[in-house]
């Protein structure tokens, strides 16, 4: 059988732009998008954020991903589907997957007596489960809520369903809103900047928190053939694995991301010198983007060709490993790596400093990290085949 | 894939031995009713939770971080696979919401400032399966998925597949929720308890819920120990099928009519409370009759809420036994293969 897993569609929404024209051209620009000042936590500090304009403020996560969902469809051939088609949908979150509404709470510590709307809508199914719904999927269904690297690892889940055969294709990818919990809870673990985030940069103080969805559809490429799509992308990769360390710190020489991208590179029959940029998962925390930094020289030479995308689209949490799969999926097809928008200053404890300046691109690989709290890693190699005409 | 190893902890206390004492003594566990919300639930004691070396590395993290960490462990016990060959996988319906509510409660009450940074980071749903990997050393992939249908069956099929895919030599695969005052409100709001504080199967007569919480891990291996499968129907050449009755918040109308009248059936229900986990913890229970050859005493005999099924005896578990969950019209049916059936050639 032929197992090879092609990318289908693409969907994003995020600060950079809703759609890939939009957020191609921020990227290409590299112009960091307006920012906005958190209004939600009451903070002796300002935090910038990057927020997505507009859309539906209750249930906002769900509608994000539904954009980034409808997007990666119709860029498929999706819409509608099928019939027989067998559609699977794995999705990451942070925020969605809790009940974490503080008016409900609110109200219940008040009066003991909610209105029960909150619950209601959380009841009414994760979000995989509401897009699967939405989309009439039959395939399997699963929502990754592992931190920072869920949407990456959605990716991870779907490659494996799709080589065991269990769809024809899958929706993966991740979606998070903005929200009061996060906030305040990285502003506590002392993770936020005050200031937009910088990148690998040496003054760099810390995150901004986004949102978004991004989203890809993988098919598998017989499937593909079968409807007469010719794909040019492919998911050829992934790895994940834990740094078995710590709850909040990385492991101090990124083992479990080396871990994570060897395997990824095996899976992909690839070696380090195959690949030709990074998109990293460079947070703009001192410690992220140093141990990460280390990690991936270690792997692929100080000459390594590695950006972050966070600068134009703040750090999205569960949507982040969907965002960055569309940001390089779309490089790759492209020919050009986007700047590292952020970046001004080089670290010296980091043995490259990212690009800055658009760049061509010279190989058909690329990889996108993301390191998720409680040490989580997940690496996936990206490729680009020349199509026939 | 093949069950090699089983760790729990539930209402009736921790490890498998706990398990065994209540499933021999055959009755069902009665919940305590919060004094709050005046509803019955089943938690685990807190003598579970204290004392056990095990813990020694989580003496600061929430009940969702110890039972997690509980379970797993004893799942774990035995396995010789290297460490970054060990994968996890922890399935939840709610995820540590008591601590997601003690830190929103904490906001309220001291303001965004004083907020803790250790509540926050036990409040991120993957926070318990990193606490295993650090603990045990683990440096496979971690992976925490939280769906309120049947998301542990699909953490098993997907631990399948990195088994067969060569991604990981053993896989732990977790089922974890817990209870809080706020989900007892919900539950009273929403559905009925059951006045007697025993969950049961429910019908039109009979209110089923006490909202229950617990941990079960099953260690997952391409040889060692019985196989396991996971299908979308019951099958009737089973020996026996056990039903996870009574979750919380879905209709067991749907499981009555999965029923087939030539495999008697059983729940077990009454042991653990109403959750989002019972499939899990069904399969632990299936793995210790295969473990002792015996069927356990029926504590609440679904004959007495109209299942067709016969009765077993207490000998011979050596056959094949499903657990059977449904979820709307969707069924899953996880089979405890029987002792003679080998997995299939290549």
């Amino acid at each position: 059988m032929n197992d090879q897993v092609a990318i289908a569609g693409l969907g994003v929404v995020s600060a950079a732009g809703s759609g890939v024209e939009s957020s191609l051209e921020t990227l290409r620009a590299g112009r960091r998008p307006d920012c906005t000042i958190c209004p939600f936590a009451k903070l002796p500090v300002e935090l910038p954020m990057f927020a997505v304009a507009g859309g539906a403020q209750v249930d906002r996560t769900f509608h994000l991903a539904v954009q980034a969902v409808g997007q990666a469809l119709a860029d498929a051939g999706l819409s509608p589907l099928p019939d027989g088609f067998r559609l699977g949908v794995c999705l990451g979150t942070t925020v969605a997957c809790q009940l974490n509404d503080i008016p409900f709470y609110a109200e219940y510590r008040a009066t003991g007596n909610p209105s029960l709307e909150p619950v209601e809508r959380f009841a009414a199914g994760s979000l995989a489960e509401r897009i699967a719904r939405e989309v009439r999927a039959t395939g399997p269904v699963l929502t990754i809520v592992n931190a920072c690297s869920s949407g990456t690892d959605a990716m991870g889940v779907a490659m494996s369903w799709l080589k065991a055969g269990r769809c024809d294709a899958v929706l993966a990818g991740g979606a998070d809103e903005l929200s009061p919990i996060p906030t305040v809870g990285f502003y506590a673990l002392g993770l936020t900047s005050p200031e937009p985030c910088k990148p690998f940069d040496r003054t760099r103080r810390g995150l901004n928190l986004g949102e978004g969805a991004g989203v890809v559809v993988l098919e598998r490429e017989e499937s593909a053939k079968r409807r007469g799509r010719t794909c040019d992308l492919f998911a050829a990769g992934f790895g994940g694995a834990s740094d078995g360390y710590h709850l909040t710190a990385p492991h101090p020489e990124g083992l479990g991301l080396e871990l994570a991208i060897r395997a990824a590179l095996r899976e992909a029959g690839i070696e380090p010198a195959d690949i030709d940029f990074i998109n990293a998962h460079g947070t703009s925390t001192p410690e992220n983007d140093r141990i990460e930094g280390a990690t991936l020289a270690r792997i692929f030479g100080a000459g390594v060709r590695a950006i972050s995308t966070k600068g134009a689209t703040g750090h999205a949490l569960g949507a982040a490993g969907g965002i960055e799969t569309v940001f390089t999926a779309l490089a790759l097809r492209e020919g050009w790596i986007p700047p590292s928008i952020g970046f001004e200053e080089r670290d010296e404890a980091i043995p490259f400093a990212p690009l800055t300046e658009v760049t061509p691109t010279i190989r058909r690989h690329a990889l996108s990290t993301s390191l998720a709290f409680g040490g989580n890693n997940s690496a996936l190699v990206l490729e680009r085949r020349e199509v026939s005409p | 894939m093949n069950l090699a190893g089983v760790g729990i902890v539930f209402p009736g206390g921790a490890g498998v031995s706990a398990l065994r004492d209540v499933l021999a003594a055959g009755q069902p566990l009665k919940g305590e009713r919060l004094e709050k919300e005046q509803v019955p639930v089943l938690k685990v004691p807190a003598a579970a939770l204290t004392g056990n070396p095990v813990l020694a590395p989580a003496r600061r993290a929430d009940r969702f971080c110890k039972m997690t960490l509980l379970a797993a462990t004893e799942a774990l016990a035995g396995c010789e696979v290297p460490p970054e060959r060990i994968g996890i996988i922890l399935a939840t319906a709610f995820g540590p919401h008591g601590t997601v509510f003690k830190f929103v409660n904490d906001l309220l009450e001291f303001g965004d400032e004083q907020a803790s940074p250790t509540v926050f980071s036990q409040s991120v749903h993957a926070a318990a399966a990193s606490m295993v990997a650090a603990a045990a050393h683990l440096h496979g992939p971690a992976l925490t998925v939280a769906d309120l249908a049947m998301p542990f069956e699909e953490a098993l099929v997907l631990a399948d597949a990195w088994l067969e895919g060569g991604r990981c030599e053993a896989v732990l695969v977790g089922a974890v929720d817990e209870t809080s005052d706020v989900l007892a409100h919900v539950v009273r709001r929403k559905w009925a308890c059951s006045p007697d504080g025993v969950a049961r199967f429910s019908s039109e007569k009979q209110m089923a819920y006490v909202p229950g919480e617990g941990a079960v891990f099953v260690r997952l291996e391409r040889t060692a120990g019985p196989r396991i499968s996971v299908e979308n129907e019951p099958s009737s050449t089973a020996a026996c099928h056990l039903f996870n009755a009574g979750a919380l918040g879905s209709d067991d109308a749907e499981l009555r009519r999965r029923a087939l009248p030539s495999v008697p059936a059983r729940t077990y229900v009454s042991l653990l409370g109403s959750t989002r986990i019972g499939s899990a913890f069904h399969l632990a229970v299936a793995w210790l009759m295969r473990r002792e050859n015996r069927f356990f005493p029926d504590v609440l005999p679904l004959a007495s809420c109209g299942f067709p099924g016969g009765e077993v005896g207490q000998e011979g578990a050596g056959g094949s036994i499903q657990v059977i969950s449904a979820c709307g019209p969707r069924c899953r049916a996880i089979t405890l293969h029987a002792l003679e059936e080998r997995r299939p050639g290549p």
